[in-house]
């Protein structure tokens, strides 16, 4: 588990900081949510943070989470991540997103498996892969002809980290569209769980 | 005894929604800005879903909306409103109307820089420019305490001793867009009936003989009429009155912050003002709205180092309370004031110059310092704070010259 350090004055056995990274309207702030939501069924701590400026569909979008064990009263910006959920390759290269990395660090990225060149970056990281599009392409989750990604990298982040249980994750998905809609999201994020792959672990997290 | 509460997953603007909800005002009249927007869209869905029977009036601009509140309120009802900034200074002539015509409405304030630069993110202008506006001021720290604060408004507001409206403040974006576990009553009843005690009660007067109620009601034995002329011969003696509305104001604060405590089972200091670590500490922090949070983990971190640092968050801004920002700071050395609010051509930040003020009264004064910062969202990481607060240990061991006023975390 991860201990901030003593700069920032938190002693918690648990504490992480997660950016989201997606272009608007693909619902990164809606996954962040989710997320929290799912964490908070466990009885565990976390803020879902968002902050606009000049936000439009296709162009990137942050979100954000705090998670702990304990109540988290810190209201500032999410400058570095022990996690970066990255809806799609091209925004590596088109945001600055690897460089608000933590020393250890778990990334998290849709991709139909092409390589992904982010060794020279970083030091120590997990890398979890899943391929989100296809999943939703294969249940027909579109939204105004967007495959709808976010609920699937819900999905990858818990097989990517080992918490919060994909179970809550779907618990949430259906109380927030409890509809056929909701079933479908609950079967990506189900899919993304099984189909994360961790192709490189070249980091030791205890 | 404490109700029933269940946990759900809100940000600052869906909590106000939520305790909106709760509440069922008579009317909510509400034009959107950012960062408020969330607030009147999830209320305009609970009108739509059934859940309230509030009359909700779309405007044409919040200049409008507050007209429509003073309408309702002036007719006897419960009246609710939010905005932020730009909003917040269009409404300005109706809220001096509001309060003078002694109208408890109730109106949230997502806090955001006023234009311009044009910039939606937070700091506490658009609040201190209408602190002399004659409605009595909350600032929260937390969706949690935005909550609990726009029910407790309420009470406040239409307490006969008081009748004044009441802004219930937060930063925007920090806490009006930021989602955490809040805590909210399971049946709107705890709110509607047995903390607010029904629909709202106009207070009696006498008039003419008669004891009538204080609103437009056509069923008045004798008329009443809000906002007539009033020259030389009364006005004076109308703003004396508001004037000592707002003083009793204050106790008024802190009972209905006892009394809804014993309900949720959650306080905020006395209600008035929440110290961290003051009682021995040779320096303190003054502040309010989100940045208390962060501090607390600065101070933890201080203390353990063995330096004496507490924090004075004020939660009540209008009434200002002198007298507790006296008692609660007499016997420091130094103390910081941190104000998000612009400081155009003034000695400091409005929460500089009315700490200072109330303590040049003590017989042995500490050194009073000023920072603003965080003007239009800048951000405020634990590591500035820090910067800060080792500045004020400096002045109080004699290293640091004191200052009026420093600007922190700009580039300059």
């Amino acid at each position: 588990m991860y201990s901030r350090n003593k700069n920032s004055g938190v002693v918690s056995t648990m504490y992480y900081e997660v950016i989201w990274v997606g272009r608007g309207g693909q619902g990164a702030v809606t996954a962040s949510r989710i997320l929290a939501k799912a964490l908070n069924k466990e009885n565990i701590w976390a803020q879902a943070i968002v902050f606009f400026g000049a936000e439009r569909r296709g162009a990137p979008v942050y979100a954000y989470n705090r998670i702990s064990d304990q109540a988290i009263k810190y209201h500032h910006f999410v400058t570095k991540a022990d996690v970066i959920v990255i809806f799609e390759p091209s925004l590596i290269g088109l945001t600055n997103v690897l460089d608000r990395a933590r020393e250890k660090v778990t990334i998290i990225l849709n991709s139909a498996g092409k390589s992904i060149e982010i060794d020279g970056k970083l030091k120590e990281y997990q890398l979890a892969v899943v391929d989100a599009t296809s999943i939703a392409l294969q249940l027909n989750l579109r939204v105004a002809g967007i495959p709808v990604i976010n609920t699937a990298m819900v999905g990858a982040f818990a097989k990517a980290l080992g918490f919060p249980s994909i179970k809550s994750i779907k618990e949430v998905i259906n109380e927030v569209w409890p509809s056929k809609i909701g079933e479908l999201n609950a079967e990506a994020a189900e899919k993304a769980y099984q189909e994360t792959k961790i192709i490189k672990s070249s980091m030791v997290r205890e | 005894m404490v109700e029933e509460q269940e946990e759900r997953l809100l940000n600052g603007d869906e909590a106000t929604a939520w305790a909106a909800y709760h509440v069922e005002p008579d009317v909510v009249a509400a034009y959107p800005i950012t960062p408020q927007t969330i607030i009147v869209e999830r209320f305009s869905e609970f009108v739509a879903d059934g859940l309230v029977r509030t009359e909700f009036v779309s405007v044409e601009s919040e200049h409008s909306a507050m007209s429509a509140c003073v309408g309702a309120a002036a007719a006897g009802g419960r009246a609710f409103t939010a905005t932020a900034a730009n909003g917040l200074q269009l409404m300005n002539e109706i809220l001096y109307i509001a309060s003078s015509l002694r109208l408890p409405i109730v109106m949230a304030v997502a806090n955001r820089a006023v234009s311009g630069p044009i910039n939606i993110h937070c700091d506490h202008t658009d609040a201190m420019n209408v602190r002399d506006a004659g409605w009595v001021m909350l600032f929260c720290e937390d969706a949690q305490e935005v909550y609990d604060t726009v029910i407790q408004a309420f009470k406040i507001a239409e307490n006969p001793n008081v009748l004044l409206p009441v802004i219930v403040s937060f930063d925007g974006f920090l806490i009006s867009h930021t989602a955490q576990k809040v805590k909210v009553f399971k049946d709107p009843s705890v709110v509607r009936e047995k903390f607010l005690g029904g629909p709202r009660k106009p207070a009696k007067i006498k008039l003419m003989g008669q004891e009538v109620e204080l609103s437009l009601n056509p069923k008045n034995p004798v008329p009443v009429t809000f906002g007539p002329l009033d020259l030389y011969d009364y006005y004076f003696e109308h703003k004396r009155q508001q004037s000592l509305a707002m003083q009793n104001a204050y106790n008024v604060v802190k009972e209905v912050h006892e009394e809804y405590a014993r309900l949720s089972g959650r306080r905020y200091g006395d209600g008035v003002t929440v110290p961290y670590k003051l009682d021995d500490a040779e320096i303190a922090v003054v502040a309010m709205g989100s940045a208390p949070g962060t501090m607390r983990y600065v101070i933890d971190e201080m203390r353990e180092e063995g330096i004496k640092i507490g924090l004075l968050r004020l939660r009540l801004f209008r009434p200002f309370p002198y007298r507790d920002i006296m008692e609660k700071l007499k016997h420091v050395k130094v103390v910081g004031v941190f104000d998000r609010a612009q400081d155009q051509g003034m000695m400091g930040g409005p929460l500089f110059i009315e700490t200072r003020a109330a303590l040049y009264e003590l017989e042995s004064r500490p050194k009073v310092v000023n920072y603003v910062f965080g003007l239009g969202g800048r951000d405020t990481p634990p590591e500035m704070f820090r910067e800060a607060f080792d500045e004020l240990v400096g002045i109080s061991k004699g290293t640091v010259k004191p200052f009026i006023r420093k600007y922190l975390g700009v580039r300059e």
